[in-house]
């Protein structure tokens, strides 16, 4: 068995509660592998060979066996291209921000356009409130449009350099198996269209016709679900979602309505089908955490962020997988020893058993997220840890 | 935000022409582009 089957193999025992040979290694890294290789990613940007070959030196040095959340961070010229000035680099360089108040919100009106018609609002009317580009006549819009698009290629040519090598590697990226994708609908109003302010009043001010929109979105969703659920491809798959308003923004209530109600209604079948739910969750998940045994056992993969892993694994850790193994607090205000122990002890208390894997509780964007030696001496000991349950 | 005029043209048939444009014919990757992820990523379609 090659040792990308492997990774494979042990990252479906780990996440089935079943103890694999080795305890699967993750890495969730956007700009700060340009820190790690010396170089700052704005100055290379435009060349996606210099792109790919300096993202991929951290993989080269340290072992690594699955990535969650990788690759290039959110791509600055292809938004500047459709007209958006919402993302930038950051000072560092190498971190991508998102600058909310840049963000043109529209207005509470959208709510009876999608509800009249969700398709034409997402492929046609609110792209052109969105970006720029579109609000000009067609022929200098169609102009702009290709623009972008050779400035995305650019950047997905260094996205596909990246993958190709994560994977000549042997490293699993839970991308291989995706099955379907699903954030709460709320997310469009919360994110894009409305903001995270105006989105959270809504609910309270016009919560009917929120419903009613995320319902309609919903719908188109379950439209283009890429496999029936038992007409899956693989024996082994990935749903995915990322918390955003899941993760704390929500009371129980709505995180029911709408989330984890959809899950069970529209998702259920696929993981009764054996398809397991990675959550790259966001936030705190404390309050929402006994949803979780109304789902098989062993078919969540819940990544932790606030939340404190030994506490939610008193809860549930006998019924799903945390992700989990070593803070960014740590990582760049502790010392090496600090970070040390804390791997050592998430190992001693998770390992056993399996429904463990390793990974960073956020994703290292800016250069100043992690320091290198204490990244260095938690990934030696995390492989070290890792063969030994 | 204040309510906008929209041009009138459909965005769907503009990507559709950029979608057979010939100078892709060539570009595999532009073309994997225009069939999967550029759209998906516009509409953020999580």
């Amino acid at each position: 068995m090659n040792r990308y089957d492997i990774n494979r193999k042990n990252f479906y025992e780990a996440t089935s509660l079943r103890e694999p040979e080795k305890v699967p290694v993750g890495v969730n890294m956007y700009g700060w592998a340009f820190h790690y290789a010396g170089v700052t990613y704005r100055d290379i940007v435009d060349d996606p060979v210099a792109v790919a070959r300096e993202y991929d030196k951290f993989f080269q040095d340290v072992e690594v066996d699955c990535a969650q959340m990788v690759g290039l961070p959110w791509s600055v010229r292809t938004w500047k291209a459709l007209g958006s000035n919402i993302y930038d680099f950051g000072a560092d360089g190498n971190c991508v921000n998102h600058i909310q108040v840049n963000d043109q919100y529209l207005d509470e009106g959208i709510y009876d356009e999608i509800i009249a018609d969700a398709n034409g609002f997402i492929n046609n009317t609110g792209l052109k409130r969105m970006y720029p580009i579109f609000q000009q006549p067609k022929e200098q819009a169609y102009a702009s449009y290709i623009e972008a698009l050779k400035e995305y290629k650019n950047y997905s040519t260094g996205s596909a350099m990246i993958s190709a090598s994560l994977r000549e590697k042997g490293i699993f990226s839970i991308t291989d198996d995706l099955a379907f994708m699903y954030c709460t609908s709320f997310l469009k109003f919360f994110d894009l269209y409305r903001g995270i302010v105006n989105s959270m009043v809504d609910l309270r001010r016009r919560k009917a016709k929120v419903y009613e929109a995320c319902k309609a979105i919903d719908a188109l969703k379950e439209q283009s679900l890429m496999f029936a659920p038992d007409a899956l491809p693989k024996e082994n798959m990935i749903g995915y979602t990322v918390y955003h308003p899941e993760g704390g923004f929500f009371n129980a209530r709505q995180y029911d309505d709408l989330y984890f109600n959809i899950i069970k209604e529209t998702y259920l079948p696929y993981l009764e089908n054996g398809v397991k739910l990675y959550i790259y969750g966001e936030g705190a998940h404390m309050y929402t955490l006994d949803r979780f045994r109304q789902l098989p056992k062993g078919s969540i993969i819940l990544h932790l962020d606030s939340d404190d892993p030994f506490q939610v694994s008193e809860k549930i850790g006998d019924w799903i997988t945390l992700s989990c193994g070593i803070t960014l607090d740590l990582l760049a205000g502790g010392t090496k020893e600090q970070c040390v122990d804390y791997v050592k002890k998430c190992f001693d208390m998770l390992a056993p058993g399996g429904g463990f894997i390793f990974a960073p509780n956020k994703t290292m964007c800016s250069s100043k997220d992690a320091k290198i030696e204490n990244v260095i001496a938690v990934y030696e000991t995390a492989n070290e840890l890792s063969r030994k349950h | 935000m204040a309510k906008m005029e929209l041009p009138e043209y459909n965005l769907i048939q503009l990507f559709e022409r950029a979608k057979e444009d010939p100078s892709w014919e060539e570009d595999p990757v532009m073309r994997n582009i225009l069939a999967e992820s550029f759209l998906f990523l516009l509409q953020f379609a999580f």
